[in-house]
């Protein structure tokens, strides 16, 4: 199951995500976010519903991060944080106690542990 | 849920032990006779693995593989392939053909179940 | 029937239609010997019977069917071409494989000579055989080097890169990264600079490659085996940094060393960025030199490193403290205590049925439970200990008796209370003794036998369940069952008619006064026999056990519970009676109704899912008035094997039960090993339960007389 809405407001556009970001739906969630990101100065992502999470997916937000700040734009992460995405960032070993900072990112990153637990980027 | 495992060999005794062994392991089990009727039993239902023997009349196990390949459904499901230790040729194939992993016969229930968990959990 | 009987059933079954469809597939061919379809189908034929046979339990014909598999291999690779003298030899093995299908299980197998004809006439067909031979002996021969680290932790550093396409082959790389922790203490870190921006992205590429450095006690091979599905295709670096021995041989490296190492970086570079002065990673970010990944793998790794030894020295200094015996006493007796306090409180709290109290108590009951584990682990000793001083009493045994024994023993690593061992020794010592004395001969007496020159005793130890089984195992004179049975009845002991199975007989060494001893000498036969040996083994809970042969030796077995203070019990009751059960010999409860219970006509049997099982009705045991229930609880144990049920009025549940020893008056109760103190303050006795089949097996033989 995945499932996504897009919800375009004055400054944001909320694009939140339901069931399964694997690697089935893959090719689908990255049309989704290059549209959104096309769309908006700033995209917010809501993955509270997201239920199973996996390498493929994460390799997409951090590409979409690399974009964003490419294109002096914002992603940032609204809502709850599902266990499933914990987990995997976890695993994976993209989330890290300290942050990397490749020029790219602009001195921050999607994957360091204080920013993810606040939630926003 | 539980998850569903297609297995696939066209020995009756063979069938019969993978099942016993993958019910008793808490899973849902389907049965094919070879790669043809694999294919039929797919046709409606989904498997989220795919355990085959190579050896099969009518279509055999690496021909099966290279379909599952080009189906959006199970282009990424594991798929385990039995071989015996006389087939290193065939493994290959199988490999190449885009299999995940093996088991050589002959093999016990707790091997089998090692394997399995190896892709899926 | 059994589900693997089941299972042979049906391979059975199955081999004898492919054996069919061999031999038709086999006389077509001989029409067409190129039909590469029916060579296919004969090849499948072979190969399902091999393959299916040794996962059923038919490995001779596993292995037979595999030669003639390997030549029809050759056929099909074009390599050979069809005979008639081929389709014949092939017939014939169909033959014999049939044969063999209806021998399995018969005790009578097929005759082996027969199957050695048809491989060797079919080798002699087959060109390549012994190359094919030689190539599998160099395989087999292959040994690994690493193996040489097995028991010692290392550490690695692994660098994998899977494939691109591995999500397309069905792997999870995040589960093969899950298995590398599972191994020991790991870290992992995620190289993520090769992902592309959003726009050229292929979403089903895997761009992420991994550092991890990983300490582990299961061996290099373990590590190797994380990756068997993966390694074709595979970048895989694993490489062992740190072997931890009895000292800690490097200490963590530099930062730039590790680099260094690992090819991230060229030696020049970092001297020439050393001799400015900040910190190396900053620096080698700033002069582009290398990416911050590289950079925080490392710095991983220098930190893994020195956080392991760091604790390897931690516990190299705590692994001892002396602490007196006594101590731990009171300490086994405050944790009794809070046992007993702490099902009160349970109790009480579910009276109330306030949930923050319930709360509490549960989480009291879960710390007095880690308490009660830690405390019993705290008096485990291993057994070894024991076993070294007896060392010492052979040698001064044999040479006091002029006999040549040799000890060895198994299982010194086994643990035991540090209560139980003590009373152990002197009947182990008893034992021992009797072994050298009665049961090894002199040298000038086992020569001639055949046997070696010095007698064998040995002892072992080991876990089984709750309880540790030792064995006190000689390969001396053995005992004689008609001395045994003439010396008992001279005591009267028994009737000298008496009709005794061998372990019957064996048992009455056990009885006061017995003494096969001919000559009494200084070390044992002194009158005291194996009765009160028998008597402290029963004190201890435990059991005794004899099986021996005359002139191949004797082994003497004891089962011993491993802790004496707490046991896991089963709450039951008999009208407003209520006894324990140890939980460790229970094996499932039972409904009985009185219909049931009528249909056994007076015999206490019941028939639990078809099989029979006598049972005692606890009841009539002690004697307890009332009327039963109409339906009773079976509560089934298993004792020495055999499955026994224990009739009740009704199962109440688990007990942690602190035992306490009943006074010198309940001593001689049969049934009873000792009491409890329930959470409302009752006392509960336990239930001795060999002690009461025991007795209900005597009465049943004295009735049957």
């Amino acid at each position: 199951m995945f499932d996504y809405k897009s919800e375009q407001t004055e400054d944001k556009t909320v694009l939140t995500i339901n069931g399964e970001l694997t690697i089935q739906n893959a090719a689908v969630f990255k049309d989704v976010l290059l549209e959104s990101l096309e769309k908006t100065g700033h995209l917010v992502l809501n993955l509270e519903n997201v239920t199973d999470v996996d390498l493929s997916c994460l390799q997409l937000l951090c590409s979409a991060y690399l974009a964003t700040t490419e294109l002096n734009r914002r992603l940032t992460m609204d809502g709850g944080c599902p266990e499933a995405f914990r987990k995997a960032a976890t695993d994976s070993g993209y989330l890290k106690d300290e942050a990397c900072k490749p020029s790219a990112c602009n001195k921050s990153c999607l994957w360091t542990e204080a920013d993810y637990s606040r939630g926003g980027v | 849920m539980a998850k569903t495992i297609l297995i696939v060999d066209d020995s009756a005794s063979m069938r019969q032990l993978v099942t016993f062994a993958l019910k008793d392991a808490g899973y849902e089990v389907i049965a094919a006779t070879d790669g043809k009727d694999a294919l039929n039993k797919l046709s409606g239902t989904k498997a989220d693995m795919v355990v085959t023997d190579l050896n099969m009349p009518n279509m055999d196990g690496i021909e099966l593989i290279k379909q599952l390949r080009s189906m959006p459904a199970h282009k990424f499901t594991p798929v385990i392939m039995l071989t015996t230790e006389s087939q290193e040729g065939k493994k290959q194939e199988g490999k190449a053909a885009g299999a995940s992993g093996w088991i050589v016969k002959p093999f016990t229930p707790e091997k089998l179940m090692e394997v399995i968990k190896k892709f899926m959990r | 029937m059994s589900t693997a009987d089941q299972h042979k059933d049906a391979y059975r079954e199955e081999a004898l239609e492919l054996l069919a469809e061999l031999e038709t597939s086999l006389l077509d061919l001989e029409q067409s010997p190129d039909d590469m379809e029916l060579i296919g189908r004969i090849f499948r034929a072979l190969h399902t019977i091999k393959g299916s046979g040794s996962m059923f339990g038919f490995e001779d014909i596993a292995e037979f069917t595999h030669e003639v598999e390997t030549v029809f291999d050759i056929v099909r690779n074009g390599e050979m071409s069809v005979t008639k003298e081929l389709i014949d030899l092939t017939l014939s093995a169909g033959d014999h494989v049939k044969m063999m299908l209806n021998a399995a299980g018969t005790g009578h197998p097929a005759d082996p000579k027969r199957a050695q004809e048809i491989i060797a006439s079919l080798q002699k067909l087959s060109p390549d055989k012994k190359e094919l031979d030689a190539a599998r002996a160099v395989s087999s021969e292959e040994d690994d080097p690493a193996s040489l680290h097995e028991g010692k932790s290392i550490t690695c550093r692994i660098r994998f890169r899977p494939p691109g396409d591995i999500f397309m082959r069905g792997i999870n790389p995040l589960l093969i990264l899950d298995d590398l922790r599972g191994l020991g203490e790991c870290r992992i870190v995620a190289q993520k600079e090769e992902i592309p921006v959003l726009n050229d992205i292929d979403p089903e590429h895997c761009y992420t490659y991994w550092d991890a450095v990983l300490t582990t006690d299961q061996g290099i091979n373990a590590v190797k085996e994380v990756f068997e599905f993966i390694e074709d295709g595979s970048d895989l670096k694993i490489d062992i940094i740190d072997i931890i021995d009895d000292k800690p041989t490097s200490s963590h490296k530099k930062l730039g060393d590790i680099l260094v190492e690992r090819g991230d970086v060229s030696p020049d570079d970092l001297q020439k960025v050393l001799s400015r002065q900040k910190r190396i990673g900053e620096l080698l970010v700033d002069a582009d030199l290398v990416d911050t990944g590289k950079v925080e793998s490392a710095l991983t790794e220098q930190r893994h490193v020195r956080e392991v030894q760091e604790k390897y020295q931690r516990s190299e200094t705590v692994s001892s403290i002396r602490v007196s015996s006594d101590k731990l006493d009171r300490l086994v007796n405050l944790v009794g205590e809070l046992v007993t306090v702490q099902a009160r409180l349970t109790r009480t709290s579910a009276l109330r049925n306030d949930p923050e109290l319930l709360s509490i108590s549960e989480e009291v009951e879960r710390l007095t439970e880690y308490l009660r584990d830690n405390t019993m682990s705290v008096r485990m000793v291993p057994i070894g200990t024991m076993f070294n001083k007896f060392k010492r009493l052979v040698r001064d045994l044999s040479a006091e008796t002029g006999k040549e024994v040799e000890m060895s023993t198994e299982g010194a690593d086994t643990e035991l209370d540090k209560t139980v061992i003590d009373k152990l020794n002197d009947p182990l010592v008893h034992m021992i003794r009797n072994s050298i004395d009665h049961g090894i001969e002199p040298p000038e007496v086992r020569e001639p036998m055949g046997k070696p020159r010095a007698g064998m005793l040995h002892l072992s130890a080991r876990h089984s369940g709750a309880n540790v089984l030792i064995e006190i195992t000689d390969d001396g004179a053995g005992l004689d069952p008609e001395a045994i049975r003439t010396r008992a009845a001279e005591k009267g002991l028994i009737d000298p008619d008496a009709e005794l199975s061998e372990k019957d007989t064996f048992a009455l060494i056990f009885e006061p006064g017995f003494s096969t001893a001919r000559k009494i000498t200084s070390l044992s036969g002194r009158g005291v026999g194996m009765d009160v040996v028998k008597r402290s083994i029963e004190a201890l809970r435990g059991s005794i056990e004899i099986s021996s042969r005359k002139n191949i030796g004797t082994t003497v077995t004891l089962k011993i519970p491993l802790t004496l203070a707490i046991i896991d019990g089963l709450l039951v009751k008999i009208a407003e009676e209520v006894f324990v059960i140890p939980l460790s010999i229970i094996e499932e409860c039972v409904e009985l109704s009185r219909d049931a219970a009528s249909k056994g006509n007076g015999r206490r049997i019941s028939n639990v899912r078809g099989e029979i099982v006598p049972y005692i009705s606890l009841r009539e045991r002690f004697m307890i008035n009332g009327d039963k229930p109409p339906i009773e609880q079976i509560v089934i144990t298993r004792i020495e094997g055999r499955r026994i049920g224990l009739v009740v009025d009704h199962v109440i549940g688990e007990h942690q039960t602190v035992i306490k020893t009943l006074g010198r008056v309940y001593k001689d109760v049969e049934g009873v090993s000792g009491a409890t103190i329930l959470g409302d303050g009752r006392v509960a006795l336990i239930l001795d339960v060999p002690r009461l089949v025991q007795n209900m097996e005597r009465e049943v033989a004295f009735a049957g007389q």
